[in-house]
């Protein structure tokens, strides 16, 4: 249940569940719903800028068939009827994939992406795909070959990235939920920006054909944005599966244990860092996530503290993404035309001297740091971390304070944008395993913030529990932006 | 070898390493890459050839986690 949304008979503030049972119980219609978020697209897209295309007409005629198919009782499942978002660089046939480059404008696919097939087969419509960072290498969003997104809680911050337009549609309910990619936390530090929930499952479990270039082999997922973790697990019951057309993806059972030996968070063993995890807070935000873990214990969960000495070599591993994922894009980093984010092309052209011993090393270095956190992973049954160091930073704040003296960093060095938005959650890409954001609250300047919890590999069902649990119990979840507030039900259904 | 402490980390070539690899660049991609773009990767390549110099020290195990760790927060490579 979304709490106070600003017109409660408009569907589009709805969650996908809540939506989902009005449409299988005939009291909401797919051509109702869709017409009630296009209209907020209407409204609000044009200050936010989450979308890149949007595939009005074909989603029109595509819910009248869902309508057709649910009242004829061929109801497919919680997703369908239901409008959804893609980030563009997940190929939906039919429209540009353009991965926010200018290289790829005109980059039509004739082809779904797995998980935008999937989706199709669980009748969920395709609302048209999202904003992002240029080809997935930032977390801000701003400045893109297509525009700057906005963060719903405030237009002059960043929505975070890479998935950011579709963390911002998500919670601007332009979208009743949307799928992202996450090389480093571009699902959930967006989806904590922006007060939505975000996963990435285990690596292997959503299918990763269909999203185009350069994605790295071993960190890279497919996942949804959503308002609730209830919606989270209805799309990834449908997103998840085992495809042969990606050599990554894995034939497991995702396990459901922890349903059977605990309830809700009483003798709930969570894993709190005593390293790494809190070198970068901004004071407000450690304060605020140790009223987190004191609500976390005082309502019987079992805190232990952990400590893994690898982690702070995470910026070490980046070698080896940046020598693979980079070294694709080199003939197109020669021009500057090619790029609106000038960085990126720079990391480019340095990438290529990054040598193949360097690159093997900083996969040992990866190594070393998977195994410490699986191993603390086997001890408890999840740990817990603030998503991102800060809140969403301005767009335009030349430099960063982090850490409990609030040190500024000059924006424009390599690397601090880095470790101001991705550091904490990009441990959980070099593990491989579940990490889920969830809302938190809002600090003293009025913006969101989340809680990343992050389980052993296959246990995403029981991530997945324990987050609802915390969405429940310690209560703070989705609220509505101040930017969707001024929306009306729109009549022309 | 005991383990490593931060003072002894081999950083003391980086700039000239990172002067090679501008070299290295003006050559590779000559009439490609402009001047101006030679000077803005001197940063990036910096990262790269400190991540480097570390990764030789800790692979070769004579710089335990925790002063590796320690080197990397104090402002060492983080790569972009």
């Amino acid at each position: 249940m979304i709490e106070r949304p600003p017109d409660p008979a408009n569907p589009a503030y709805l969650s996908v569940v809540d939506a989902g049972r009005l449409l299988q119980g005939g009291r909401l219609s797919p051509i109702e719903l869709v017409t009630a978020v296009l209209g907020l697209i209407d409204d609000h897209d044009a200050s936010i800028g989450a979308y890149i295309s949007i595939r009005r007409e074909q989603a029109l005629s595509e819910a009248r068939i869902a309508g057709t198919e649910i009242r004829g009782g061929r109801y497919r499942g919680p997703l369908h009827g239901i409008p959804l978002a893609i980030k563009d660089n997940i190929a939906v046939a039919g429209l540009p994939t353009t991965n926010g480059s200018r290289v790829m404008a005109d980059n039509v696919t004739d082809y779904d992406a797995a998980v935008v097939g999937r989706l199709r087969q669980a009748g969920a419509i395709i609302l048209g795909k999202n904003s992002m960072h240029e080809w997935a290498m930032g977390s801000t969003c701003s400045g893109m070959a297509f525009g700057t997104v906005r963060n719903p809680w405030d237009p002059d911050s960043i929505p975070g990235g890479s998935s950011g337009g579709s963390a911002a549609a998500v919670s601007a309910s332009l979208a009743m939920a949307a799928v992202g990619t996450d090389g480093m936390g571009s699902i959930r530090v967006p989806a904590a920006y922006c007060g939505v929930v975000g996963l990435k499952g285990t690596y292997g479990l959503v299918s990763r054909f269909g999203e185009l270039p350069p994605t790295s082999s071993w960190i890279d997922h497919v996942g949804p944005i959503c308002k609730t973790v209830a919606d989270t697990k209805a799309m990834l019951d449908v997103l998840a599966g085992h495809d042969p057309r990606d050599s990554t993806s894995r034939q497991r059972p995702r396990s459901s244990a922890w349903r059977r030996t605990v309830s809700r968070l009483r003798g709930l063993k969570v894993g709190i860092f005593d390293n790494y995890f809190r070198d970068d807070l901004e004071p407000e935000m450690a304060s605020s996530f140790d009223a987190w873990t004191a609500a976390l214990e005082g309502a019987g969960a079992e805190l232990r503290i952990v400590s893994a000495p690898s982690l702070g070599l995470c910026p070490l591993a980046l070698l080896a993404i940046q020598s693979e994922r980079e070294s694709l894009l080199l003939e197109y980093a020669f021009d500057p035309a090619n790029f609106a984010a000038n960085d990126i092309r720079l990391r480019i052209i340095a990438s290529q001297f990054i040598s193949a011993s360097d690159h093997l090393r900083a996969l040992r270095v990866r190594d070393l740091v998977r195994d410490e956190i699986r191993l603390i992973l086997d001890e408890v049954d999840v740990v817990a971390t603030p998503t991102t160091s800060t809140t969403a930073l301005k767009i335009d704040a030349p430099t960063i304070a982090l850490g409990p003296e609030n040190t500024l960093y000059d924006r424009a060095d390599p690397g601090v944008i880095h470790r101001a938005t991705v550091r904490l959650t990009w441990p959980f890409n070099v593990a491989g395993v579940p990490a889920i954001s969830v809302p938190a609250g809002f600090l003293s300047d009025g913006m969101p913030w989340g809680v990343q919890l992050a389980a052993g590999a296959w246990q995403d069902d029981v991530l997945l529990e324990i987050a609802s649990a915390v969405e429940h119990e310690l209560g703070v979840g989705y609220h509505v932006p101040p930017l969707a507030e001024a929306s009306s039900v729109r009549d022309d259904a | 070898m005991d383990s490593v402490r931060p003072r002894d980390v081999p950083h003391g070539n980086v700039d000239e390493r990172v002067e090679v690899l501008l070299q290295l660049a003006r050559i590779e991609f000559a009439g490609r890459i402009s001047d101006r773009d030679l000077t803005d990767l001197r940063p990036y390549l910096t990262r790269i050839v400190e991540a480097s110099a570390l990764l030789r020290v800790l692979d070769f195990g004579n710089l335990d986690p925790t002063s590796a760790a320690l080197l990397v927060h104090r402002g060492g490579p983080t790569c972009g």
